[in-house]
């Protein structure tokens, strides 16, 4: 199984303790991808002069430098919503790293390595989006849009008269539902894993 | 102070409620081998970056007008003073003790969270010590569940993440009023 897939799902755990909104979501899926851009532009450039123990400190340091650069911006854009983020808006940066120093060591082209960085980010994304999307309905009845003095809400339905449903908006909730996408997420990738094997689908 | 290492101790606890560390907590439980170096690292590190950070947040960066940079500032010292520990540990104990995101997150959270250059240390500190704190409770489970016969889909980790939501589960219950009307209602 690709492990480099399974370190993006892995950091579905970043949206853990970030409020159960579909809206902090997109934002936060947003971050993940320009530092992920980032981080793979600025590594072809670091790798040409640096050794691995010295690309590692640079990463960290240019990775959070973005995130500052980027919280910078989104403050002028969302305000109220990075002010209730504060320092979760560099789980992101801190997420893309680990993948960065565990997995992108490998001697290819830039073009490769932004090729298979946008399409595993892109995956995880969706799988993140997927993800927030439903806590958002199941924990408070609506999906929430960014919008510049908030967030706006689409309502569906009274959460106040299904209280159980409020446990997905907590914690808890939260971490049990992570758990049961990542399972499934991880039993599907092994049932197309053994069908390439068996070669009733095309293996790249 | 002590409402501090309670809060970021045991009620509020900076890896079950902050979520820092939670991928770190199912990966370092894997094997007790060297846990005692790092936790030394990190109660080195953590400490002295949080109150030199906060230091030059509060001393320089805030009367320039550049506080929002102060990460940036945080990273460059959590480097230098990490991988100075990290050889000298190597150099003593011949072990490598790694680890980034946690310790610079813990760092992150100690000088946002704080008014006063005391409570930098003992919120610093509280957040190490909440997360080793839980690593025994998480090894405990883990051996437990080696000992079960669990399906091939649930032996990633993913009863460990059902073990952690009980955790915060009995650490809340007694935040509730749980005779107030609503709170069982169906």
């Amino acid at each position: 199984m690709n492990k480099k897939l399974l370190a993006y799902i892995s950091t579905l755990t970043m949206l853990i303790p970030v409020p159960g909104r579909f809206a902090y979501g997109i934002l936060l899926v947003i971050v993940f991808n320009l530092v992920l851009i980032s981080e793979t532009l600025f590594l072809n450039v670091v790798k040409k002069f640096a050794n691995n123990n010295l690309q590692t400190v640079i990463m960290a340091a240019f990775l959070i430098s973005v995130s500052v650069f980027i919280r910078g911006i989104s403050i002028f854009l969302f305000p109220v919503i990075v002010l209730q983020l504060g320092v979760l808006l560099y789980f992101p940066a801190l997420s893309v790293f680990v993948i960065s120093v565990m997995h992108n060591r490998e001697e290819k082209s830039l073009k490769a390595n932004l090729m298979q960085n946008i399409a595993s980010g892109s995956l995880y994304s969706l799988l993140a989006l997927l993800f927030m999307f439903f806590r958002d309905i199941l924990g408070y009845g609506c999906i929430s849009i960014p919008v510049l003095n908030g967030i706006a809400e689409i309502r569906f339905f009274n959460t106040a008269k299904i209280p159980v449903m409020c446990f997905f908006a907590s914690l808890p909730g939260t971490i049990v539902l992570s758990t049961v996408a990542v399972v499934i997420f991880i039993h599907i990738l092994k049932k197309i894993e053994i069908m390439e094997h068996a070669g009733v689908i095309n293996d790249k | 102070m002590i409402n501090n290492i309670f809060y970021y101790v045991l009620i509020s606890s900076t890896v079950l409620l902050y979520g820092i560390g939670l991928n770190r907590i199912t990966y370092v439980t894997r094997s007790m081998n060297g846990v005692f170096i790092t936790a030394v690292k990190m109660y080195l590190v953590v400490p002295s970056t949080s109150v030199i950070g906060w230091l030059l947040t509060i001393h320089i960066l805030l009367p320039a007008g550049i506080e929002p940079v102060y990460p940036f500032i945080c990273v460059l010292l959590f480097l230098s003073i990490s991988v100075f520990v990290e050889t000298l540990i190597r150099i003593t104990a011949g072990c490598s003790t790694a680890e980034f995101s946690v310790s610079f997150l813990f760092a992150l959270i100690a000088i946002n969270e704080s008014t006063t250059l005391p409570e930098v240390l003992v919120i610093s500190l509280s957040c190490v010590t909440s997360f080793y704190l839980l690593i025994p409770l998480i090894y405990a489970l883990r051996k437990r569940m080696e000992i079960c016969c669990i399906t091939y889909d649930f032996k990633n980790d993913s009863l460990i993440y059902f073990g952690i939501a009980v955790f915060i589960m009995a650490l809340s219950a007694w935040n509730i009023s749980w005779l107030n009307p609503g709170v069982i209602s169906w």
